[in-house]
């Protein structure tokens, strides 16, 4: 099974009474367990085509399937519940809610999910750990560095298991050490655990890390290696 | 037949018989006003004159007692002075009123004291009775502070009478709103009247009877007041005695008199 | 639930400044409510008391008829033993017989109507402390002692000096023309106007004969411990009465005026609570909208990981509701302080009693009173406009697209 599947995806922008197409009917797929990076300059349409899948933007036309099912045709309050129970994101930054502790981040989408706290807690411990910061599951994000935050928004996204993980630039902010570092932990949990992981970036050094990489320019994708 | 000349006949017919019917009617009209205002100054100078002398007893009856005083009133017009002097019972006897223009005092022999009567008493009862201070003030003039106008002939107590109205003018000092005068045609006898408030509600009835001949004049002896909105009270003057224009010494007209004459 | 209320608190009390400042403002507009309201219960009480002291007392009684006719044969016989009765009473302060009739004051020049009041002394100074509002001269000696007691605008008006004689007279009950003199004893000042300027106090005796009375009175006056015993005792002496021929009623029967302007007064107030709760609630919609616009970021991430609208508007008006109940704690508190400090001393208006003549007030000290119902009702409209300022806050944040928020930096 699939475990995304776009088709024909379209986005057209109003901006200023002028049209601009941001994507120009990409077709997507990607199987369980991948790891792709989606490549291309600024104003490729990257961000588009990652707000398109994770449900936080709807098509101009065109539609969306995670794990078969059509997000497109779903209601605004279907995609949230979606993107709950399926859907992991990590952000260029910012990632995490400033008053809660690195552990409280990532039991976050858990405790919404319904699970109670102490099993929350638990899994939350686990997956810092997972991602390297044991130890520092009660500092807050101001008291962690660029790398650090992102990677409790690692571990905040897998927490959960959930079906994929979608991360915008997550090392564009951080200096090439740290964001090697990064990519690799996503490397790992996707060799360990086979959790599917799709981002954007437009940085070489991760760019070879990759399984998969996806050229864009201008809205279209152009090949796949 | 031009416009003009068919119309000339048609308007000539409504001048001829139109305009003396208009003519006639205020002549009326001009005639009434005159005759009501008349009729109201010969009701006032029945009772009068230019001085005036007179015996009353005073009938006053409420729903828990009632009392009969005896009087004697002096009256001047020059000056408008009344000097009413109380001869019975004995609580009040030697009480006196003495009233100059508008200004009026009591004085009472029991505390051996002239009291002034404020203005703002002048509608309270004098001497406890129906008629108030006012009335003896007579602050108001009822012939040349009203508007007459007869409004009908009626036949009251036998007699054949005008109903007048008497509506205040607009400055007058009068707290009534209007007064019905019934008058005997003849000779304008006083026989009733009826006092209304302004809100046109009927505040008290003044009826006049016993019409006979006292000293060679012809007057009602018997005044009878009755206040409409309280029940069991009525006040009764009868005339005992009046001679009209008889000499008076105008010294009785005095504050100091008031005393000396105890 | 538990997980919005941490992150709500949290909020509160990440800037620090910000959140004293809205907690200063609601606190801050919540006492000043309560000390006015305190202000204004304070002064209605006085007023009542003061008012109903000098004019007629907490609850009169009537020979039936009287009030409607006015005539002084419809009076209270046996008034002894119904005063001794009437003391006997349980929250009785005092009982004590009057008589009133309309009569003509003079003097040798002047003379003037007014309202002769005959009194029982001893009885009638606990009433309303009369002996202490003696301005020149003393009090009666006795009730028929043939002295008469004036205010200070009637001494005036009739030029009137001590030890004077004066003429009372009025028309008796059996329809003479009493007369009596009496010695300027003393000359009073209550404070009323119109009572300064027409009341004629007499005694009980004397006025009995002045106007033949015989051994009857025209209304015995009671002053209860406090007023709010008023309406339970005066039900009670309707039923006592029912057969004895007597009407029972109470001061604000008889002065409504004074109830509706009470309650005119509180109209005002309550306008004034309006008014201090539009600004605050201004100030704090503007506070949490800023707060809000600084979390557009973090409001658009938790709308991306899956949190609902629903959600959000929740968590936004938790944190108005922990800034709600500390700024209400706070301000019912300082409020609370305040009255009562106040309260102990009393607010000295001596200086504007000129004014105050208008209104009756024997002291013109004014005690704040502490109502329970107004510190209720002021605490809870603070907590509500707290809520209602964080409405649209809380719904500008939730509308926010996931899109746009995470977009804008």
């Amino acid at each position: 099974m699939d475990c995304l599947r776009t088709e024909n995806l379209c986005k057209v922008y109003q901006s200023n009474g002028l049209e601009v197409a941001a994507l120009h009917g990409v077709d997507l797929r990607v199987e369980r367990g991948e790891f792709v990076s989606i490549v291309g300059p600024s104003g490729s349409g990257k961000t588009t085509l990652l707000n398109l899948i994770g449900g936080l933007d709807m098509p101009t036309s065109g539609t969306v399937y995670v794990d078969d099912l059509d997000i497109t045709a779903m209601s605004e309050r279907q995609r949230s519940d979606l993107r709950l129970a399926r859907i992991g994101f990590v952000f260029q930054e910012f990632n995490l809610i400033p008053v809660l502790s690195a552990r409280e981040n990532v039991e976050y989408v858990m405790l919404l999910q319904g699970m109670g706290q102490a099993e929350a807690s638990k899994q939350a411990c686990a997956t810092l750990a997972l991602v390297g910061l044991q130890g520092l599951e009660e500092r807050r994000p101001n008291q962690l560095s660029g790398g650090q935050q992102q990677r409790v928004a690692v571990a905040r996204a897998i927490a959960t298991g959930p079906s994929i993980v979608l991360a915008d630039e997550p090392t564009a902010n951080l200096d090439s050490e740290t964001g090697q570092k990064l990519v690799q932990v996503m490397r790992q949990l996707n060799d360990d655990l086979g959790i599917t992981f799709v981002f954007s970036t437009h940085d070489p050094m991760v760019i070879d890390s990759a399984r998969r990489v996806i050229r864009m320019r201008d809205g279209r994708l152009l090949g796949q290696q | 037949m031009s416009f003009y000349s068919r119309m000339l006949p048609i308007t000539l017919i409504w001048l001829m018989v139109g305009l003396p019917l208009l003519f006639s009617v205020a002549a009326k009209d001009a005639t009434e006003a005159v005759d009501a205002r008349e009729v109201i100054r010969k009701m006032d100078l029945l009772m009068r004159g230019d001085s005036s002398f007179g015996s009353y007893r005073m009938t006053i009856t409420d729903p828990d007692w009632e009392r009969t005083l005896t009087l004697n009133a002096w009256e001047l017009r020059t000056g408008k002075k009344t000097f009413i002097q109380i001869l019975s019972p004995a609580k009040e006897a030697g009480i006196v009123t003495l009233k100059i223009d508008f200004e009026m005092w009591n004085y009472l022999p029991r505390v051996e004291r002239i009291v002034k009567i404020p203005p703002s008493m002048m509608l309270q009862p004098w001497m406890g009775s129906d008629f108030t201070n006012d009335d003896l003030v007579k602050a108001s003039s009822i012939v040349a502070d009203y508007s007459h106008e007869i409004l009908a002939e009626e036949t009251i107590s036998g007699h054949d009478a005008y109903k007048v109205e008497l509506i205040p003018n607009p400055d007058a000092p009068v707290v009534w709103g209007r007064i019905f005068a019934w008058v005997r045609k003849s000779d304008s006898m006083p026989l009733r009247q009826e006092f209304f408030a302004e809100d046109g509600e009927l505040i008290r009835v003044l009826r006049f009877d016993n019409i006979r001949e006292v000293r060679g004049r012809e007057v009602p002896t018997y005044w009878e007041m009755i206040p409409v909105g309280e029940k069991g009270r009525q006040t009764v003057m009868e005339v005992l005695d009046l001679e009209i224009d008889a000499e008076i010494d105008e010294s009785i007209f005095t504050l100091r008199n008031l005393k000396l004459n105890n | 639930m538990q997980l919005f209320s941490r992150i709500a608190w949290r909020n509160v009390m990440r800037n620090r400044r910000r959140t004293l400042i809205t907690l200063a403002a609601i606190s801050s507009g919540l006492a000043a409510i309560i000390l006015f309201f305190g202000l204004s219960n304070g002064f209605h009480d006085q007023w009542i008391t003061n008012s109903v002291r000098v004019y007629t007392g907490h609850i009169v009684i009537f020979a039936e008829e009287y009030r409607d006719e006015r005539n002084l044969n419809r009076k209270i016989e046996n008034s002894d033993d119904l005063i001794i009765w009437l003391d006997g009473m349980p929250g009785v302060e005092t009982a004590t017989p009057r008589i009133h009739i309309n009569g003509l004051v003079s003097t040798a020049r002047n003379s003037a109507m007014a309202l002769v009041r005959g009194i029982n002394p001893a009885r009638e100074t606990r009433i309303a402390g009369l002996r202490e509002r003696i301005v020149e001269g003393s009090y009666l000696d006795s009730d028929n002692a043939r002295q008469i007691l004036i205010g200070h605008k009637m001494a005036d008006r009739l030029n009137a000096a001590l030890g004077e004689k004066i003429v009372l007279m009025v028309q008796a009950a059996d329809g003479s023309i009493g007369a009596e003199l009496f010695r300027l004893q003393g000359i009073f000042r209550l404070g009323a106007v119109d009572l300064d300027g027409s009341l004629a106090i007499i005694g009980l005796k004397d006025a009995q004969e002045l106007a033949a009375l015989g051994g009857g009175v025209t209304e015995a006056v009671l002053i209860m411990d406090s007023p709010a015993d008023v309406s339970a005792a005066a039900a009670a002496l309707i039923n006592e009465f029912d057969r004895a021929g007597y009407e029972v009623l109470t001061w604000d029967q008889l002065m409504p005026q004074a109830k509706e302007m009470i309650a005119l007064s509180n109209v005002f107030t309550y306008i004034l609570l309006v008014i201090i709760l539009a600004v605050v609630s201004l100030g704090i919609l503007n506070t949490m909208l800023m707060s809000i616009m600084e979390r557009t970021r973090e409001f658009g991430i938790m709308r991306a990981l899956g949190t609902r609208p629903a959600q959000i508007v929740r968590l936004v008006l938790l944190e108005a509701v922990y800034l709600g109940v500390i700024g209400t704690a706070l301000g019912m508190t300082a409020g609370i302080l305040l009255v009562t400090l106040l309260a102990w001393e009393g607010i000295d208006l001596s200086r504007w009693s000129g004014a105050m003549d208008l209104v009756s007030s024997l002291k013109p000290i004014i005690y704040p009173a502490l109502r329970p119902a107004s510190v209720g009702i002021a605490s809870l409209a603070a907590f509500a406009t707290t809520l209602i300022a964080a409405i649209y806050p809380a719904l500008r944040a939730a509308r926010l697209r996931p899109v746009d928020a995470i977009r804008s930096l």
